[in-house]
This record gives C-alpha cells, sequence and structure tokens, in this order.
C-alpha cells in the first residue's frame, strides 16, 4: 500500500517537474503549478519518511516511473496550458481514488491502530481534488482532445499502480 | 558535505589504510571536527556487527555448513533459504539506519546479501577473522557511499 503511494507521489513530482520545464515562465500556469508541485513535494517526503520505518521497500521500478512522469509532464505541457491541467485532472481522477480505495480498507477490521495513517492519507485525498478542481477550473476540459488524453492517462496511471503493488 | 569528506579520506588511505585515522585526517582536510568520522563510521560499524553476529552464529556448525547450504540449494528450500537471507539483510540496513527510497535500496540490499555469503563461504575456510574484517569494513563502506 506504501509502495504505490510513495511511486505514486515520485511520478506526480516527475510530471509537474516535466511540465514546469516547459510552463515553467507561463504568468498563470507557472506559479500555479509551482504551487500544487510544492503540495506534492510535501506529500512524496511523508512517503519517504514512512518507507523505512515501516520497513517497506520501494518499487523497483522507481528509475521507469521518474522517466515516463517527467515525459508525460513535457509531452502534455508541450500541449499548452489546457493540456497541462488535462493531464493534472486525470491523473488526480486516479490519484484521489486510489487513496479513497486505502482510507476504505483502513476502516476496515484489524486497522484500528492506523488512525494517524488513516488521517495522513485522507489529508493527501483531500489535496489530490483540490489539484484536479484547480485543473478543471483551468479550462481543462478545452485542452485538444481532452476525452482520449484523459482516457490514455488515467490508464497509465492504472496501470502503473497495478504494477507498483506487485514489483 | 559527505560527499567532500569521502574524498577526502580517500586522499589520506593510501598512507593509512582503510581506518578512522584516514576518516579523521579527512575531515581535518574540510574543516570537519574528528568527531565527522561518525558521519561515515557509523553505519559501516553497525552492518559489520550484524553480519559478524550472525556469522558467529555459524561457529558451532562450522563443520557441517557446508552440508547446509547443499541443503539451502534444494529447489523446495530455496525459497526459506532467500527469505531468511532477505530478512537478515532487510534488518541489518535497518539497524545501520539506510533510509533510501529509490534504486539504491535494490543495490546495497543485493550488495549486501552477496558480501554476506562471502563472507561466510571465506570463513569456512579458517581463515584468520582479523583481515576479514577490514575487508568487510571497506566492502560495506562503498555501499554508504552509493
Amino acid at each position: 500500500m506504501l509502495r504505490v503511494d510513495h511511486a505514486g507521489e515520485l511520478g506526480a513530482r516527475r510530471i509537474y517537474a516535466g511540465q514546469l520545464a516547459v510552463l515553467g515562465r507561463h504568468p498563470v500556469a507557472g506559479p500555479l503549478l509551482r504551487e500544487m508541485a510544492a503540495q506534492e513535494a510535501v506529500h512524496l517526503a511523508a512517503f519517504d519518511d514512512l518507507l523505512p520505518r515501516r520497513r517497506v521497500r520501494p518499487t523497483v521500478l522507481t528509475p521507469v516511473w521518474s522517466v515516463a512522469g517527467y515525459a508525460l509532464g513535457v509531452g502534455t505541457a508541450l500541449l499548452g496550458v489546457r493540456g497541462a491541467m488535462a493531464c493534472t485532472v486525470a491523473v488526480e481522477t486516479v490519484i484521489a481514488g486510489h487513496y479513497n480505495d486505502q482510507v476504505r480498507t483502513l476502516l476496515g477490521e484489524g486497522y484500528e491502530a492506523e488512525a494517524p495513517l488513516r488521517a495522513t492519507l485522507r489529508q493527501f485525498r483531500d489535496e489530490e481534488m483540490e489539484h484536479k478542481e484547480t485543473g478543471l477550473a483551468n479550462e481543462a476540459e478545452q485542452a485538444f482532445a481532452y476525452r482520449g488524453l484523459s482516457k490514455v492517462i488515467e490508464g497509465g496511471c492504472r496501470a502503473a499502480i497495478f504494477l507498483s503493488e506487485r514489483v | 558535505m559527505v560527499r567532500d569528506l569521502v574524498h577526502a579520506a580517500m586522499r589520506h588511505v593510501p598512507a593509512r589504510g582503510w581506518t578512522t585515522s584516514a576518516i579523521a585526517a579527512g575531515a581535518a582536510d574540510v574543516d570537519l571536527p574528528p568527531s565527522a568520522v561518525g558521519l561515515l563510521w557509523g553505519g559501516v560499524d553497525k552492518l559489520h556487527a550484524a553480519v559478524m553476529a550472525r556469522l558467529a552464529l555459524l561457529a558451532p556448525v562450522k563443520s557441517l555448513w557446508p552440508e547446509a547450504l547443499a541443503l539451502c540449494g534444494r529447489p523446495d528450500a530455496v525459497g526459506g533459504a532467500l527469505r531468511a537471507t532477505s530478512e537478515f539483510v532487510d534488518e541489518a540496513w535497518a539497524y545501520a539506519g539506510d533510509v533510501s527510497t529509490d534504486s539504491s535500496w535494490y543495490i546495497k540490499h543485493a550488495g549486501l546479501a552477496t558480501a554476506y555469503h562471502t563472507i561466510g563461504l571465506y570463513l569456512l575456510t579458517d581463515a584468520p577473522a582479523l583481515s576479514v574484517s577490514s575487508t568487510l569494513c571497506c566492502v560495506f563502506a562503498s555501499f554508504l557511499f552509493t
């Protein structure tokens, strides 16, 4: 569970890095992306701290996600601000849903002691949903080929989650 | 800062060997107090202690260990043997304070497993433990520097 979260936040940070590489100097998108990237950095730091403490091994695919995330960031940013926002919406949709599933699992039997972790995941989920709202507010849906792009990105995220859970 | 300390210490290794005095001399070069030795040596000491403690458990059965290793190679026993090694390596690195969360995690764990097994096999040949100890230290030191 923590392994996937760590991989996810690593991917998210690399996506924002890629997007900032292209749109960093944009007057509106630049500061927005930087703010969201800063929040993702906090999330990643939290998992970087939790993983060794819980003796969870990181996914062997960290270099793959690092490169793929950056490439996705650059690719969608090259489609313009709307493209970058569409990417954000797609990724955050999957991630927020994923955190929700985890919180639900942790509400089940045998996880009573995990209240702090549950609270952390809830907070992260809320922040990811904020990012999604930001994306939608910034004309994500008017991006070029929004539907197709979203489906592809969401599919990619789900595949990444599937693989990181196992490897 | 640690990188600078490592480079400075390496310059003194030819004269002083793989010892804490080389690190102390390196620390002086980069304007760190001699206690900076702890920056590099703390983790290595713990790894060393963990591996030597584990190998010391083998001392009473040393003569029969080759047979045990052969048994580990059997298809039905390989899984258990691998799990035992990975659990030991995991504990050793956690004890030494490893907090890596990237591909260096895999390098460190695989490397320690290899070093542990190699040292174990070497000790079976009744070689003097002292030389093994210092070889062990420089092998581990190289992991910590990655």
